[in-house]
């Protein structure tokens, strides 16, 4: 275990002049290995953005389904689509920055490895499908009329299909963050 | 030295389950909350807010709860795990008893408005409040499962 322990810490110190705690050697170390490491952190708002990103494609399948299986809660199903911008959005950015961060920052990875190259890759298509989705959504509330009703709409805009990319594609990008392949 | 050295090959897949559940799970809880306090032309939000938590909530918390138990299991911490280890498990659990506390409450005010008694109101915002609650307990979990305080 404690060969594992140390193996644990070598991976989770950042490049750097670090002290045994992984933080900045100087005045700052006492608080830093207090409040945990820059990793930590790092590591920590990256996967919340991740989650919060997932939240906002609940969000948008969640609005789907009420507005494909004509429930009578087309407004509400609007009003999810409203939430989901921000969620993609601003979350999209930080996962990405934080993301690219932690690459360069932690030793043993590097930004051409083949698992960050497939990531980055599939954020452009999340990036992408999610904003065609949340378009094609747009776009039926401005057509839907008294002669097409909002679910046609929403299935003639393509919104189902630009959502289900985008949920495989947050799946696949799960699939290379646990399971590293080539790392 | 990667963390992909670090961690083997076996505990990956039930990890993915775990994350997979928990990233659905705080997803579902969002919508849930939305749904609850979302106000429908007359309509209370209890019976969408029900099947929510019926078929997005608890199904997602299986999953996560599974992965956990699992990952626990390959990981062996054995019967003194760490304090991160802990926290997991109480949010979990405490988090099990609103969860289905949640579906009770939903449920019983979506057929007490099928029936149109009314008085749903009350029920559906504790159980929206409770998903908000469950929400902001779960990003303090997340805070926990990556940084992994006194580990």
């Amino acid at each position: 275990m404690a060969g594992r322990a140390e193996q644990l810490a070598k991976a989770r110190a950042p490049r750097g002049r670090r002290g045994r705690s992984g933080c900045p050697v100087g005045r700052a170390e006492r608080l830093c290995s207090r409040l945990l490491s820059r990793y930590d952190w790092l590591l920590f708002v990256h996967v919340l953005a991740a989650f919060a990103i997932a939240a906002g494609l609940t969000l948008l399948t969640g609005a789907m389904i009420l507005t494909l299986r004509r429930t009578g809660d087309e407004a509400l199903a609007l009003s999810l689509t409203r939430f989901s911008p921000f969620l993609f959005d601003g979350a999209g950015v930080l996962v990405l920055v934080l993301g690219i961060w932690l690459a360069i920052d932690i030793d043993g990875y590097e930004l051409w490895d083949p698992w960050i190259l497939a990531a980055l890759v599939l954020w452009v298509v999340i990036a992408f499908s999610g904003a065609r989705a949340l378009a094609a959504f747009r776009r039926a509330r401005k057509t839907a009329g008294p002669g097409t009703d909002l679910a046609t709409a929403v299935r003639d805009g393509r919104a189902p299909l630009w959502n289900a990319v985008a949920i495989a594609a947050v799946l696949a990008t799960l699939i290379l963050m646990i399971f590293k392949p080539g790392a | 030295m990667s963390l992909a050295a670090v961690r083997p090959d076996e505990w990956n897949f039930p990890l993915f389950l775990h994350v997979l559940g928990a990233m659905l799970l705080v997803g579902t809880l969002l919508l849930a909350g939305l749904v609850l306090f979302s106000r429908r032309e007359g309509r209370s939000g209890a019976g969408l807010g029900f099947r929510v938590f019926l078929l997005g909530v608890l199904p997602s918390y299986i999953l996560m709860r599974v992965g956990a138990q699992w990952v626990e299991s390959e990981e062996g911490f054995g019967d003194d795990g760490p304090g991160w280890l802990g926290f997991g498990y109480i949010t979990a659990d405490i988090g099990a008893i609103l969860i289905l506390l949640c579906l009770i409450i939903t449920g019983i005010a979506a057929r007490r408005s099928a029936r149109a008694e009314g008085g749903g109101g009350t029920l559906v915002r504790v159980a929206g409040g409770v998903s908000y609650l469950l929400l902001a307990a779960y990003v303090v979990a997340v805070w926990a499962m990556t940084a992994k305080p006194g580990s």
